[in-house]
Protein backbone atom coordinates (compact mmCIF):
# COMPACT_ATOMS: atom_id res chain seq x y z
CA UNK A 1 0.00 0.00 0.00
CA UNK A 2 3.02 2.35 1.13
CA UNK A 3 4.26 1.40 -2.68
CA UNK A 4 1.36 2.24 -4.38
CA UNK A 5 0.62 5.58 -2.70
CA UNK A 6 3.94 6.47 -3.50
CA UNK A 7 3.90 5.99 -6.56
CA UNK A 8 0.79 8.04 -7.33
CA UNK A 9 1.41 11.17 -5.04
CA UNK A 10 5.39 10.94 -6.02
CA UNK A 11 5.90 9.44 -9.67
CA UNK A 12 9.24 11.23 -9.64
CA UNK A 13 10.46 8.77 -7.07
CA UNK A 14 9.26 5.25 -8.77
CA UNK A 15 10.06 3.51 -11.49
CA UNK A 16 7.67 0.52 -11.26
CA UNK A 17 6.34 -1.73 -8.15
CA UNK A 18 5.86 -4.80 -7.23
CA UNK A 19 2.94 -5.31 -4.78
CA UNK A 20 2.58 -8.76 -2.56
CA UNK A 21 -0.41 -9.70 -0.42
CA UNK A 22 -2.37 -6.03 -1.14
CA UNK A 23 -5.85 -5.24 -0.67
CA UNK A 24 -7.91 -2.43 -2.58
CA UNK A 25 -11.00 -3.20 -0.19
CA UNK A 26 -11.93 -4.81 3.06
CA UNK A 27 -14.64 -7.30 2.91
CA UNK A 28 -16.77 -8.30 5.37
CA UNK A 29 -14.56 -10.94 7.32
CA UNK A 30 -11.80 -8.63 7.08
CA UNK A 31 -13.48 -4.94 8.18
CA UNK A 32 -14.86 -7.67 11.32
CA UNK A 33 -11.20 -8.87 11.91
CA UNK A 34 -9.73 -4.84 11.52
CA UNK A 35 -12.89 -4.05 14.24
CA UNK A 36 -11.94 -7.06 16.35
CA UNK A 37 -8.58 -6.05 16.77
CA UNK A 38 -8.89 -2.44 17.31
CA UNK A 39 -11.62 -3.64 20.20
CA UNK A 40 -8.79 -6.40 21.42
CA UNK A 41 -6.02 -3.51 21.52
CA UNK A 42 -8.52 -0.55 23.31
CA UNK A 43 -9.78 -3.38 25.81
CA UNK A 44 -6.40 -3.76 27.40
CA UNK A 45 -7.14 -7.32 27.41
CA UNK A 46 -3.68 -9.34 27.54
CA UNK A 47 -3.65 -12.85 25.69
CA UNK A 48 -1.04 -15.04 26.67
CA UNK A 49 1.78 -15.48 24.62
CA UNK A 50 1.29 -18.93 23.36
CA UNK A 51 -2.14 -17.70 22.09
CA UNK A 52 -1.32 -14.84 20.99
CA UNK A 53 1.40 -16.85 18.65
CA UNK A 54 -1.26 -19.88 17.55
CA UNK A 55 -3.70 -16.77 15.79
CA UNK A 56 -1.05 -15.22 14.33
CA UNK A 57 1.08 -18.49 13.01
CA UNK A 58 -2.87 -20.05 11.50
CA UNK A 59 -3.63 -16.54 9.84
CA UNK A 60 -0.56 -16.28 8.29
CA UNK A 61 0.53 -19.33 7.00
CA UNK A 62 -0.50 -22.34 4.37
CA UNK A 63 -1.87 -25.10 5.24
CA UNK A 64 1.24 -26.50 3.67
CA UNK A 65 3.48 -24.92 6.63
CA UNK A 66 0.87 -25.71 9.37
CA UNK A 67 1.10 -29.09 8.66
CA UNK A 68 4.81 -29.59 8.24
CA UNK A 69 5.83 -29.74 11.91
CA UNK A 70 9.18 -28.40 11.67
CA UNK A 71 8.41 -25.59 9.79
CA UNK A 72 5.26 -24.79 12.07
CA UNK A 73 7.53 -25.38 14.89
CA UNK A 74 10.02 -22.77 14.06
CA UNK A 75 7.36 -20.22 13.28
CA UNK A 76 5.37 -20.34 16.75
CA UNK A 77 9.30 -19.15 18.05
CA UNK A 78 9.88 -16.94 16.38
CA UNK A 79 6.36 -15.26 16.68
CA UNK A 80 6.12 -16.10 20.10
CA UNK A 81 10.00 -14.17 20.16
CA UNK A 82 8.31 -11.23 18.44
CA UNK A 83 5.69 -10.29 20.33
CA UNK A 84 7.42 -7.44 21.92
CA UNK A 85 8.78 -5.96 18.51
CA UNK A 86 4.89 -6.23 17.48
CA UNK A 87 4.12 -4.49 20.80
CA UNK A 88 6.36 -1.78 20.20
CA UNK A 89 5.08 -1.51 16.27
CA UNK A 90 1.62 -0.21 18.00
CA UNK A 91 0.78 2.50 16.55
CA UNK A 92 1.01 1.21 13.13
CA UNK A 93 -2.31 -1.23 14.33
CA UNK A 94 -3.74 2.41 13.62
CA UNK A 95 -3.06 2.37 10.04
CA UNK A 96 -6.33 2.01 7.93
CA UNK A 97 -6.05 -0.70 6.21
CA UNK A 98 -9.77 -1.51 5.34
CA UNK A 99 -11.26 1.86 3.16
CA UNK A 100 -12.18 1.59 -0.30
CA UNK A 101 -8.88 2.61 -2.31
CA UNK A 102 -9.99 1.31 -5.32
CA UNK A 103 -9.74 5.21 -6.67
CA UNK A 104 -6.30 5.56 -5.66
CA UNK A 105 -4.86 2.66 -7.49
CA UNK A 106 -6.39 3.68 -10.81
CA UNK A 107 -4.43 5.98 -10.41
CA UNK A 108 -1.14 4.44 -9.49
CA UNK A 109 1.08 6.08 -12.68
CA UNK A 110 3.94 3.63 -12.76
CA UNK A 111 3.95 -0.27 -14.46
CA UNK A 112 3.07 -2.70 -10.85
CA UNK A 113 3.17 -6.44 -10.81
CA UNK A 114 0.52 -7.94 -8.27
CA UNK A 115 1.76 -11.07 -6.20
CA UNK A 116 -1.06 -13.16 -4.31
CA UNK A 117 -0.52 -16.07 -2.02
CA UNK A 118 -2.96 -18.61 -3.00
CA UNK A 119 -3.83 -19.47 1.03
CA UNK A 120 -3.73 -15.74 2.27
CA UNK A 121 -6.53 -15.45 4.64
CA UNK A 122 -5.53 -12.02 5.36
CA UNK A 123 -5.49 -10.56 1.73
CA UNK A 124 -7.52 -13.80 -0.23
CA UNK A 125 -6.33 -13.91 -3.79
CA UNK A 126 -9.72 -12.35 -5.09
CA UNK A 127 -9.22 -9.34 -3.55
CA UNK A 128 -5.44 -9.28 -4.35
CA UNK A 129 -6.42 -9.52 -8.63
CA UNK A 130 -8.89 -6.79 -7.51
CA UNK A 131 -5.80 -4.25 -7.42
CA UNK A 132 -4.09 -5.52 -10.02
CA UNK A 133 -7.28 -5.05 -12.36
CA UNK A 134 -7.45 -1.19 -11.18
CA UNK A 135 -4.22 -0.41 -11.48
CA UNK A 136 -3.60 0.90 -15.40
CA UNK A 137 -0.62 -0.71 -16.27
CA UNK A 138 -0.65 -3.78 -14.31
CA UNK A 139 -0.40 -7.55 -14.34
CA UNK A 140 -0.89 -10.69 -11.59
CA UNK A 141 0.98 -13.46 -10.66
CA UNK A 142 -0.34 -16.13 -8.07
CA UNK A 143 1.73 -18.22 -5.90
CA UNK A 144 0.58 -21.43 -5.10
CA UNK A 145 0.60 -23.09 -1.16
CA UNK A 146 1.45 -20.41 0.63
CA UNK A 147 -0.12 -18.10 2.50
CA UNK A 148 0.23 -14.30 3.94
CA UNK A 149 3.66 -14.69 4.34
CA UNK A 150 4.42 -16.29 0.83
CA UNK A 151 7.72 -14.43 0.34
CA UNK A 152 8.79 -16.60 3.24
CA UNK A 153 7.17 -19.78 2.48
CA UNK A 154 8.16 -20.28 -1.31
CA UNK A 155 10.69 -17.65 -1.42
CA UNK A 156 11.76 -19.09 -5.03
CA UNK A 157 8.96 -19.19 -6.81
CA UNK A 158 8.08 -15.22 -5.29
CA UNK A 159 12.07 -14.24 -6.05
CA UNK A 160 11.51 -15.56 -9.68
CA UNK A 161 8.26 -13.47 -10.46
CA UNK A 162 9.59 -10.16 -8.53
CA UNK A 163 12.82 -10.66 -10.44
CA UNK A 164 11.84 -11.26 -13.68
CA UNK A 165 9.36 -7.88 -13.39
CA UNK A 166 12.41 -5.45 -12.52
CA UNK A 167 13.77 -6.97 -15.72
CA UNK A 168 11.15 -5.58 -17.78
CA UNK A 169 10.85 -2.65 -16.34
CA UNK A 170 14.92 -1.92 -16.92
CA UNK A 171 13.31 -0.78 -20.34
CA UNK A 172 11.93 2.37 -18.39
CA UNK A 173 15.16 2.93 -16.96
CA UNK A 174 16.92 5.07 -19.20
CA UNK A 175 15.08 8.06 -17.45
CA UNK A 176 16.76 7.32 -14.07
CA UNK A 177 19.97 6.85 -15.94
CA UNK A 178 20.02 10.35 -17.55
CA UNK A 179 18.91 11.81 -14.32
CA UNK A 180 21.86 9.97 -12.72
CA UNK A 181 24.30 11.20 -15.96
CA UNK A 182 22.67 14.73 -15.32
CA UNK A 183 23.95 14.24 -11.39
CA UNK A 184 27.42 13.94 -12.69
CA UNK A 185 28.05 10.20 -13.00
CA UNK A 186 30.74 10.13 -16.12
CA UNK A 187 31.14 6.52 -16.32
CA UNK A 188 28.03 5.69 -17.96
CA UNK A 189 27.38 6.91 -20.92
CA UNK A 190 24.66 4.95 -22.95
CA UNK A 191 23.54 1.63 -22.09
CA UNK A 192 20.78 1.50 -19.42
CA UNK A 193 21.30 -2.23 -18.88
CA UNK A 194 24.52 -2.43 -17.61
CA UNK A 195 24.74 -1.14 -13.73
CA UNK A 196 25.88 2.27 -12.82
CA UNK A 197 28.07 0.75 -9.59
CA UNK A 198 30.51 -1.85 -9.44
CA UNK A 199 28.09 -4.27 -7.31
CA UNK A 200 25.23 -4.07 -9.90
CA UNK A 201 22.25 -2.35 -11.18
CA UNK A 202 20.17 -1.59 -7.99
CA UNK A 203 17.08 -3.12 -8.54
CA UNK A 204 15.64 -2.62 -4.92
CA UNK A 205 13.21 0.49 -4.56
CA UNK A 206 15.48 1.66 -1.66
CA UNK A 207 18.15 1.98 -4.01
CA UNK A 208 16.26 3.26 -6.87
CA UNK A 209 15.24 6.31 -4.84
CA UNK A 210 18.57 6.79 -3.51
CA UNK A 211 19.23 6.82 -7.96
CA UNK A 212 16.60 8.94 -8.58
CA UNK A 213 16.76 11.73 -5.41
CA UNK B 1 -25.54 -37.73 17.31
CA UNK B 2 -22.90 -36.65 18.97
CA UNK B 3 -21.58 -32.54 18.84
CA UNK B 4 -18.71 -31.26 19.37
CA UNK B 5 -16.50 -29.20 21.94
CA UNK B 6 -18.85 -26.12 23.17
CA UNK B 7 -21.70 -26.86 20.57
CA UNK B 8 -25.08 -27.87 21.58
CA UNK B 9 -27.13 -31.20 19.70
CA UNK B 10 -29.35 -28.54 18.45
CA UNK B 11 -26.51 -27.64 15.68
CA UNK B 12 -27.21 -30.70 14.00
CA UNK B 13 -30.77 -29.71 13.24
CA UNK B 14 -29.20 -27.18 10.99
CA UNK B 15 -28.42 -29.60 8.04
CA UNK B 16 -28.23 -33.38 9.08
CA UNK B 17 -31.57 -33.83 11.43
CA UNK B 18 -34.00 -33.69 8.53
CA UNK B 19 -32.24 -35.34 5.94
CA UNK B 20 -31.77 -38.63 8.06
CA UNK B 21 -34.88 -38.48 8.89
CA UNK B 22 -36.07 -37.91 5.26
CA UNK B 23 -33.96 -41.32 4.71
CA UNK B 24 -35.44 -42.72 6.99
CA UNK B 25 -33.69 -42.93 10.47
CA UNK B 26 -34.76 -42.05 13.81
CA UNK B 27 -32.05 -38.71 14.72
CA UNK B 28 -31.36 -38.41 18.09
CA UNK B 29 -29.38 -35.73 18.96
CA UNK B 30 -28.44 -34.02 22.58
CA UNK B 31 -25.98 -31.94 25.31
CA UNK B 32 -22.85 -33.51 26.24
CA UNK B 33 -21.84 -32.75 29.50
CA UNK B 34 -21.21 -28.46 29.64
CA UNK B 35 -24.23 -27.78 27.78
CA UNK B 36 -27.52 -26.51 29.24
CA UNK B 37 -30.03 -28.07 30.00
CA UNK B 38 -27.42 -30.58 30.47
CA UNK B 39 -25.95 -30.91 33.93
CA UNK B 40 -23.17 -28.73 33.93
CA UNK B 41 -20.62 -30.03 36.92
CA UNK B 42 -18.06 -27.92 38.13
CA UNK B 43 -14.50 -28.74 37.40
CA UNK B 44 -12.50 -30.27 34.33
CA UNK B 45 -14.41 -33.19 32.29
CA UNK B 46 -13.08 -35.99 30.48
CA UNK B 47 -13.21 -38.03 27.62
CA UNK B 48 -13.99 -40.96 29.40
CA UNK B 49 -16.67 -39.05 31.44
CA UNK B 50 -18.48 -38.12 27.96
CA UNK B 51 -18.18 -41.68 26.84
CA UNK B 52 -19.85 -43.16 29.90
CA UNK B 53 -22.87 -40.07 29.53
CA UNK B 54 -23.15 -41.42 26.55
CA UNK B 55 -23.11 -45.04 26.73
CA UNK B 56 -25.72 -44.29 29.91
CA UNK B 57 -28.09 -42.33 27.18
CA UNK B 58 -28.10 -45.31 24.72
CA UNK B 59 -28.42 -47.76 27.59
CA UNK B 60 -31.57 -45.25 29.25
CA UNK B 61 -32.97 -45.18 25.86
CA UNK B 62 -32.73 -48.75 25.13
CA UNK B 63 -31.70 -48.56 21.49
CA UNK B 64 -28.44 -49.99 21.67
CA UNK B 65 -27.16 -51.25 19.15
CA UNK B 66 -27.29 -48.28 17.36
CA UNK B 67 -25.72 -46.34 14.44
CA UNK B 68 -23.39 -43.23 15.53
CA UNK B 69 -22.42 -40.30 13.70
CA UNK B 70 -20.18 -37.80 15.96
CA UNK B 71 -18.10 -35.00 14.89
CA UNK B 72 -14.87 -33.91 16.78
CA UNK B 73 -14.70 -34.62 20.29
CA UNK B 74 -17.59 -36.21 19.49
CA UNK B 75 -16.56 -38.52 16.80
CA UNK B 76 -13.68 -39.41 19.25
CA UNK B 77 -16.33 -40.07 22.15
CA UNK B 78 -18.13 -42.91 18.88
CA UNK B 79 -14.66 -44.52 18.98
CA UNK B 80 -14.13 -45.07 21.90
CA UNK B 81 -17.53 -45.99 22.88
CA UNK B 82 -17.21 -48.61 20.05
CA UNK B 83 -14.21 -49.83 22.27
CA UNK B 84 -15.69 -49.82 25.31
CA UNK B 85 -18.95 -51.09 24.87
CA UNK B 86 -19.48 -52.82 21.51
CA UNK B 87 -22.69 -54.07 21.98
CA UNK B 88 -23.96 -50.53 22.11
CA UNK B 89 -22.55 -49.84 19.06
CA UNK B 90 -23.31 -51.05 15.39
CA UNK B 91 -21.24 -48.41 12.72
CA UNK B 92 -19.89 -45.16 13.09
CA UNK B 93 -19.44 -42.05 10.79
CA UNK B 94 -16.11 -40.16 12.60
CA UNK B 95 -15.90 -36.52 11.10
CA UNK B 96 -13.20 -34.29 11.23
CA UNK B 97 -11.57 -36.06 13.81
CA UNK B 98 -7.35 -36.93 14.65
CA UNK B 99 -6.19 -40.03 15.77
CA UNK B 100 -2.75 -37.85 17.17
CA UNK B 101 -1.81 -33.95 17.29
CA UNK B 102 0.76 -32.59 15.18
CA UNK B 103 3.17 -29.80 16.21
CA UNK B 104 0.49 -27.23 14.93
CA UNK B 105 -2.54 -29.14 16.45
CA UNK B 106 -0.56 -29.25 19.87
CA UNK B 107 -0.04 -25.53 19.67
CA UNK B 108 -3.44 -24.69 19.06
CA UNK B 109 -4.56 -27.06 21.99
CA UNK B 110 -1.95 -25.11 24.31
CA UNK B 111 -2.74 -22.07 23.11
CA UNK B 112 -6.53 -22.56 23.76
CA UNK B 113 -5.51 -23.66 27.30
CA UNK B 114 -3.46 -21.16 28.09
CA UNK B 115 -6.10 -18.46 27.44
CA UNK B 116 -8.71 -19.75 29.38
CA UNK B 117 -5.97 -20.28 32.40
CA UNK B 118 -5.09 -16.91 31.65
CA UNK B 119 -8.64 -15.89 32.46
CA UNK B 120 -8.59 -12.82 30.13
CA UNK B 121 -11.50 -11.65 28.52
CA UNK B 122 -11.35 -11.25 25.20
CA UNK B 123 -13.42 -9.13 23.56
CA UNK B 124 -16.74 -10.29 21.86
CA UNK B 125 -15.90 -9.37 18.28
CA UNK B 126 -12.15 -10.14 18.12
CA UNK B 127 -13.08 -13.95 19.75
CA UNK B 128 -15.77 -14.13 16.55
CA UNK B 129 -13.10 -13.69 14.58
CA UNK B 130 -10.96 -15.57 15.69
CA UNK B 131 -12.98 -18.27 15.87
CA UNK B 132 -14.56 -17.96 12.30
CA UNK B 133 -10.66 -18.38 10.71
CA UNK B 134 -10.19 -21.44 12.57
CA UNK B 135 -13.88 -23.03 11.90
CA UNK B 136 -14.75 -22.33 8.16
CA UNK B 137 -13.18 -22.93 4.55
CA UNK B 138 -11.97 -19.79 2.76
CA UNK B 139 -15.09 -20.39 0.44
CA UNK B 140 -17.32 -19.39 3.06
CA UNK B 141 -15.00 -16.95 4.85
CA UNK B 142 -14.63 -14.65 1.90
CA UNK B 143 -18.64 -14.91 1.34
CA UNK B 144 -19.75 -11.62 2.69
CA UNK B 145 -23.33 -12.92 3.53
CA UNK B 146 -22.21 -16.15 4.74
CA UNK B 147 -19.12 -14.64 7.02
CA UNK B 148 -21.33 -11.95 8.55
CA UNK B 149 -24.17 -14.56 9.86
CA UNK B 150 -21.03 -16.83 11.35
CA UNK B 151 -19.63 -13.99 12.74
CA UNK B 152 -22.95 -13.17 14.65
CA UNK B 153 -23.31 -16.38 15.32
CA UNK B 154 -19.90 -16.85 17.07
CA UNK B 155 -20.40 -13.68 19.31
CA UNK B 156 -24.00 -15.35 20.17
CA UNK B 157 -22.57 -18.59 21.25
CA UNK B 158 -19.58 -16.84 23.42
CA UNK B 159 -21.63 -17.18 26.90
CA UNK B 160 -22.38 -21.14 25.99
CA UNK B 161 -18.70 -21.70 24.99
CA UNK B 162 -17.19 -20.32 27.98
CA UNK B 163 -20.04 -22.06 30.07
CA UNK B 164 -19.16 -25.10 28.58
CA UNK B 165 -15.92 -24.71 29.98
CA UNK B 166 -15.17 -28.18 31.60
CA UNK B 167 -15.32 -29.77 27.92
CA UNK B 168 -12.06 -27.27 27.46
CA UNK B 169 -9.96 -29.57 29.68
CA UNK B 170 -10.80 -32.76 27.41
CA UNK B 171 -7.47 -34.51 26.18
CA UNK B 172 -7.79 -34.35 22.21
CA UNK B 173 -3.95 -34.46 21.43
CA UNK B 174 -3.03 -37.75 23.20
CA UNK B 175 -1.81 -40.52 20.55
CA UNK B 176 -4.82 -42.73 20.82
CA UNK B 177 -3.51 -44.54 17.60
CA UNK B 178 -3.87 -47.81 19.67
CA UNK B 179 -7.11 -47.82 20.45
CA UNK B 180 -8.19 -46.65 16.93
CA UNK B 181 -6.64 -50.15 16.17
CA UNK B 182 -9.52 -51.83 18.68
CA UNK B 183 -12.69 -50.24 16.95
CA UNK B 184 -14.54 -53.34 16.37
CA UNK B 185 -17.45 -52.14 14.13
CA UNK B 186 -17.43 -50.72 10.28
CA UNK B 187 -16.71 -47.08 10.11
CA UNK B 188 -16.55 -44.30 7.58
CA UNK B 189 -13.84 -41.15 8.44
CA UNK B 190 -14.97 -37.90 6.89
CA UNK B 191 -12.59 -34.96 6.36
CA UNK B 192 -12.83 -31.81 5.14
CA UNK B 193 -10.66 -30.50 2.82
CA UNK B 194 -9.73 -26.60 4.79
CA UNK B 195 -10.36 -28.22 8.26
CA UNK B 196 -7.26 -26.77 10.05
CA UNK B 197 -8.00 -27.98 12.90
CA UNK B 198 -8.32 -31.24 11.95
CA UNK B 199 -6.43 -31.19 8.42
CA UNK B 200 -7.30 -34.16 6.15
CA UNK B 201 -4.29 -35.94 5.89
CA UNK B 202 -4.38 -36.61 10.28
CA UNK B 203 -8.74 -37.87 9.38
CA UNK B 204 -7.09 -39.95 6.99
CA UNK B 205 -4.81 -41.64 9.48
CA UNK B 206 -7.81 -42.25 11.06
CA UNK B 207 -9.55 -44.58 8.43
CA UNK B 208 -6.60 -46.01 8.19
CA UNK B 209 -5.39 -47.33 11.31
CA UNK B 210 -9.53 -48.41 12.24
CA UNK B 211 -9.72 -51.93 10.82
CA UNK B 212 -13.27 -51.47 8.87
CA UNK B 213 -12.79 -47.88 7.93
CA UNK B 214 -13.45 -46.24 4.43
CA UNK B 215 -12.40 -42.51 4.17
CA UNK B 216 -14.14 -39.49 2.48
CA UNK B 217 -12.94 -35.70 1.76
CA UNK B 218 -15.25 -33.17 0.95
CA UNK B 219 -14.81 -29.81 0.15
CA UNK B 220 -14.20 -26.69 0.02
CA UNK B 221 -15.55 -27.48 3.96
CA UNK B 222 -13.66 -26.16 7.50
CA UNK B 223 -14.00 -27.67 10.74
CA UNK B 224 -17.64 -27.33 10.43
CA UNK B 225 -17.88 -28.63 7.08
CA UNK B 226 -21.44 -30.30 7.86
CA UNK B 227 -22.83 -26.90 7.88
CA UNK B 228 -20.40 -25.65 4.59
CA UNK B 229 -21.38 -28.80 2.76
CA UNK B 230 -24.38 -30.09 3.97
CA UNK B 231 -25.70 -31.84 1.05
CA UNK B 232 -22.40 -33.74 0.19
CA UNK B 233 -22.13 -34.16 4.11
CA UNK B 234 -25.62 -36.10 4.40
CA UNK B 235 -25.12 -38.23 1.56
CA UNK B 236 -22.06 -40.03 2.74
CA UNK B 237 -23.84 -40.17 5.92
CA UNK B 238 -26.41 -41.63 4.50
CA UNK B 239 -24.98 -43.89 1.95
CA UNK B 240 -22.54 -45.63 4.76
CA UNK B 241 -25.98 -46.14 7.21
CA UNK B 242 -27.79 -47.46 4.43
CA UNK B 243 -24.88 -50.11 3.71
CA UNK B 244 -25.37 -50.77 7.89
CA UNK B 245 -29.25 -51.24 8.17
Amino acid sequence: MVAAELATSRPDLVTCCVLMAVRARADALRRALSAGERELRCSGARQPAAYDALISVLQMFSPATLNDDAAVSAWLDVYEMSAERRAAARGQDAIDVTSDRRAAFRAVPVPCRVIGFSDDLMCPPHLCAEVAEAIPDCDYVEIGSCGHVGYLERPDEVNTAIIEFLDKNLAVMPDALTRQISIGSEAVTTCPMYPLTESGWPTSARAMASLCS
Amino acid sequence: MIMGTGAGGNVWTMYQVSALSAAGYEVITFDNRGIPPSDVPPGDYSLADLVADTAGLIEALGIGPCRLVGTSMGAAIAAELAVSRPDLVTCCVLMAMRARADKARKALWAGDRALAASRAQLPAAYDAAAWVFQMLAPTSLNDDVAVSAWLDIFKMSAARRASAGGQDAIDLISDRRETLRAVPVPCRAIAFSHDVICPPHLCAEVAEIIPDCDFVEIGPGGHIGYLECPDEVNTAIIEFLDKHR
